[in-house]
């Protein structure tokens, strides 16, 4: 029993760890409750292009000595801004605005990055995250940031969904759906930075999209979908994080892995149970 | 004007509109009262779906009015509910019958309640009405378009909206599913709701609506249209 607790309190000992546990559960609860509405909204690209985008923003933190939030972020928030402005006043495709947008900042923080020598930072920790570094700073930032995010997500919930289902009867109704939509995309550009720090900018996508793409497809009820995506993300957080501890693995690609792993999973149950269901319906007697 | 002086559910004066600089429609002006299914009636493009989305007040008009009970649409919040294609419903998303007529209720409940008891009792009712309740549970992705239709029309009565815009009802539904959806029709008119239903097929709308609007139909067709409205007393005054 006594090596069981030891097991599991372990990793915890350090302060680091307890760090990188708290920042990766606010990021696996906060990425499928976003998830739920970008998966079904079909913005995941949106999600992976805001990673990219921020990289000039971090660059810049870095070289003026700030926290990356401070960098991150407010590009962020522009970049989700610009797409949605790109797509609904200028009329250009919400793909190309993406592929345009993405692929320029990316491209800008990659010069900018081998341009200043001497950052206390490398690509690899930037692409594939560090959450094992991350300040106690960052852990409030990270719970302030969750906090209103979170707060937000549940003050617009319905009308958020009723505009994602049907926009024009969403419009009749008076719904303000410009302003829900302009909400979704800075939500999900604080979310997306939030979780840089987790799994850095390549796989943020895994943590926002896979677990709420999971839930979708084993839950037939948004709410309830949202809250299995939760524990989801919860498990991919804790999992990823015991798993890089005991097999010395970098922490982020092993949370996307276990997200991934549930996918799959969750892919071959239903695949069964569907299979299952019509074997049984084909051996029914007729009636 | 009605005949008790009071205001039309629904009148348009003078009301012209054009969309990316053409003319659609020119100077309509009309009335309809409560308890009416009016056939909006014209060739595609005629300029069936302008009509109801300046009505819904998705467009402005160019020129004219739309009024509701009198007053401008801004003015009567949730009055019309717009039933469009179904092409434009995200299906993506996992909505049961029931998740979608509690739907109608998202102004009342407002932005921090959840639904309460009485917004449960008016989505149970609303069901009843349009004979949904064995499906309340089922995927709206997964039931046929008359089913469909009817529980969208059972949104917009948990709405609370007296002006029902119906665009294309009967397309892409079966023989025996349209039965069910006239049958909740004429039920919801006879219970004094103004609806309006667009279609291209003047024959079938004939066999269905008290009164008719036409919209840019060839003369034929428009003479046809117009006989028919000598011959049938609509159910309050109207006016083109």
């Amino acid at each position: 029993m006594d090596a069981i607790i030891e097991g599991l309190w372990g990793p915890f000992q350090y302060s680091f760890m307890r760090r990188a546990l708290v920042v990766s559960l606010l990021v696996g609860v906060m990425c499928p409750v976003l998830g739920v509405y970008v998966v079904t909204r079909g913005l995941g690209f949106v999600g992976d292009a805001l990673a990219h985008s921020v990289l000039p923003g971090m660059v810049a933190a870095f070289m003026l000595g700030f926290s990356p939030f401070a960098g991150t972020i407010p590009v962020a928030v522009g970049v989700a801004l610009l797409i949605g402005y790109l797509v609904k006043r200028v009329g250009v495709g919400e793909d190309t605005s993406v592929g345009i947008t993405f692929a320029g900042l990316f491209a800008l923080g990659l010069v900018m990055l081998t341009a200043a020598r001497g950052l206390p930072v490398n690509l690899e920790d930037i692409l594939l995250g560090q959450v094992l570094g991350v300040s106690q700073t960052d852990v409030y930032v990270t719970l302030s940031l969750a906090g209103v995010v979170l707060a937000l997500v549940f003050v617009i919930r319905k009308e958020l969904l009723f505009a994602n289902f049907d926009p024009t009867g969403a419009l009749v109704m008076r719904l303000p759906t410009n302003l829900l939509e302009y909400t979704l995309l800075v939500l999900l550009a604080v979310v997306t930075v939030i979780s840089l720090q987790a799994v850095g900018i390549v796989l943020v996508v895994s943590m926002l999209i896979t677990p709420a793409a999971t839930a979708l497809l084993l839950v037939r009820n948004f709410y309830r979908a949202l809250l299995f995506g939760v524990a989801l993300g919860v498990v991919a957080a804790f999992g990823g994080l015991y798993l890089s501890f005991y097999f010395n693995l970098p922490s982020g690609p092993v949370m996307a892995l276990v997200t991934t792993f549930c996918f799959i999973t969750a892919l071959a149950w239903k695949q069964g149970v569907t299979r299952f269901a019509s074997a049984g319906r084909r051996g029914e007697p007729s009636r | 004007m009605a005949a008790d002086g009071s205001a039309p559910r629904l009148a348009f004066e003078d009301l012209t509109v054009h969309v990316n600089g053409l003319l659609v429609l020119d100077r309509i002006s009309f009335e309809v009262g409560p308890g009416c299914l009016l056939g909006v009636l014209g060739p595609n493009g005629s300029g069936k779906s302008t009509l109801f989305n300046t009505i819904a007040s998705l467009m402005r008009p160019t020129s004219g009015r739309v009024l509701i009970n009198g007053r401008a649409p801004e003015e009567e919040r949730g009055q019309v509910a717009y039933m469009t294609q179904y092409e434009r419903i995200n299906t993506r998303i996992p909505m049961s019958a029931w998740d979608v007529v509690m739907q109608g209720r998202v102004r009342e409940i407002g932005w921090f309640r959840w639904p309460g008891r009485s917004d449960r009792e008016i989505v149970r009712r609303a069901l009843e009405t349009v004979e949904m309740s064995p499906f309340s549970n089922a995927q709206i992705a997964e039931m046929s378009g008359g089913q469909r239709k009817r529980v969208f029309i059972a949104r917009a009565l948990a709405q609370g909206a007296s002006i029902l815009l119906l665009d294309e009802p009967f397309s892409g539904v079966d023989i025996p599913s349209q039965s069910a959806l006239l049958g909740v029709l004429l039920r919801l008119r006879d219970d004094g709701h103004t609806i309006l239903m667009s279609s291209h097929d003047i024959i079938q709308m004939f066999e269905i609506c008290d009164d008719y609007l036409p919209l840019n139909c060839e003369p034929e067709a428009l003479e046809r249209i117009n006989l028919r409205r000598q011959q049938f007393q609509p159910p309050y005054p109207v006016g083109t």
